[in-house]
């Protein structure tokens, strides 16, 4: 049989599973928000102008920390709709450490330095910003 | 946020019909409804992830996707994204409706690319693409045979990527068409895993951009979530009926919606001069 591809098939199937799979529960969170938001306030209307409904002034790490230890408690729509948010970047920050194990792992040592660079780089935007 | 939910869709559809993306369409729309350029850049960002994600899901499963070259052209991409969003967080807006106008400009270079089909070349490969073995196949199903291919000029197509995370991260897009020409005409690869693998390094492109967004204050709750499910539900559907589209019509609606995104992003330019 054909390895098709680039020769990776079991983190290229790893890959597509936490893709599919970490979408739909971003998703899904979103939509629990939105439900919430319209039972809180009668509406889905959009603000462009109340603060609290942007994310201001943190990074990635902070970001979730402020999740989980401020906003869990409420329960409420902004919490489920940040969740959401964060689910979907954490979607594409776990792709990359998968890749890194998995190149790790397999001892492909070019692909562990490439993919850590990636990792690296990437992590420190999330710090810094 | 209903409103905004079915204009998503629509937007999603036809990003996926005419290979533009959403937001690339998404962001001109928020304008001409008064959302601020650089809200609707970081808060369309977001959703580029979700719908990027659930394609790229979907071309790994079926082996088309090369993972090493994604990941290779990922150093490059995040780069310029990091340095793009920066530099949209710092400039005034007006800039940020011509530099639009402009880069919808280059998506033009697509239509030359719609029903191409991949003649393999014999070329050599260089160095770096040799070391890193930057190479694969996959089964094409209209040709009904294994399309072996590898890739060549990887530092050129290297730089050509930084400007596609230069423009992804300072517009909000994900800057696919940019992406899949210079991977097509430098590293000579073929249209299918072009296309594919450009979409895998969207997701990781726009995180990076969101990386800075997050900090910036940009990003709005209830603008994110409807374009979020809005755009995908519309991209699956786009999906859908795509194949079952000729490639003139594609092309003609292609052509009208980038003219009309360019018309509409030089007039608010001029207008906010």
């Amino acid at each position: 049989m054909i390895n098709l591809g680039s020769g990776e098939s079991k983190l290229e199937t790893a890959i597509s599973v936490l893709l599919i799979a970490g979408i739909a529960v971003s998703l899904s969170l979103i939509l629990v928000g939105l439900v919430f938001f319209y039972h809180s306030f009668g509406n889905l209307g959009i603000s462009l102008n109340d603060s609290s409904l942007y994310i201001h002034g943190q990074n990635f790490f902070s970001f979730i920390y402020d999740l989980i230890t401020n906003r869990l408690a409420q329960g409420n729509a902004i919490l489920f709709i940040s969740l959401g948010i964060a689910a979907l970047l954490l979607t594409v920050y776990i792709r990359v450490i998968l890749s890194l194990i998995y190149f790790a792992l397999k001892k492909d040592i070019k692909f562990t330095v490439l993919t850590a660079f990636v990792f690296v780089a990437i992590t420190i935007s999330m710090v810094l910003h | 946020m209903i409103f905004l939910g079915t204009i998503s869709i629509l937007v999603g559809f036809l990003g996926a019909l005419t290979g533009l993306g959403g937001a690339s369409i998404l962001i001109p729309v928020l304008t001409l409804f008064g959302v601020p350029i650089k809200v609707a850049i970081a808060s369309s960002m977001v959703s580029i992830i979700a719908t990027s994600g659930g394609a790229a899901s979907a071309y790994i499963r079926d082996r088309i996707t090369n993972i090493k070259i994604a990941m290779f052209l990922e150093i490059f991409t995040i780069t310029g994204a990091i340095i793009g969003a920066t530099i949209t967080t710092l400039i005034a807006p007006v800039f940020l409706y011509f530099f639009f106008a402009v880069f919808l400009l280059t998506s033009f270079s697509r239509i030359s690319q719609f029903a191409q089909d991949y003649v393999p070349t014999a070329h050599a490969q260089d160095k770096i693409s040799a070391a890193l073995e930057l190479r694969g196949n996959y089964f094409d199903k209209a040709q009904k045979q294994v399309v072996e291919y590898k890739a060549t000029n990887s530092l050129l197509g290297g730089l050509g990527m930084v400007v596609a995370g230069l423009a992804a991260g300072m517009l909000g897009i994900g800057a696919g068409a940019f992406k899949v020409t210079v991977q097509e005409h430098i590293l000579k690869l073929p249209p299918k895993v072009s296309s594919t693998t450009s979409n895998f390094i969207i997701g990781m492109t726009a995180l990076a951009a969101t990386s800075v967004y997050l900090f910036s204050g940009f990003l709005n709750l209830t603008l994110m979530a409807p374009i979020a499910i809005g755009t995908t539900v519309g991209a699956l559907l786009g999906a859908r009926v795509l194949n079952r589209l000729n490639d003139k019509t594609v092309r003609v609606l292609f052509f009208i919606i980038v003219a009309m995104l360019i018309v509409q992003m030089l007039y608010k330019g001029i207008t906010a001069i």
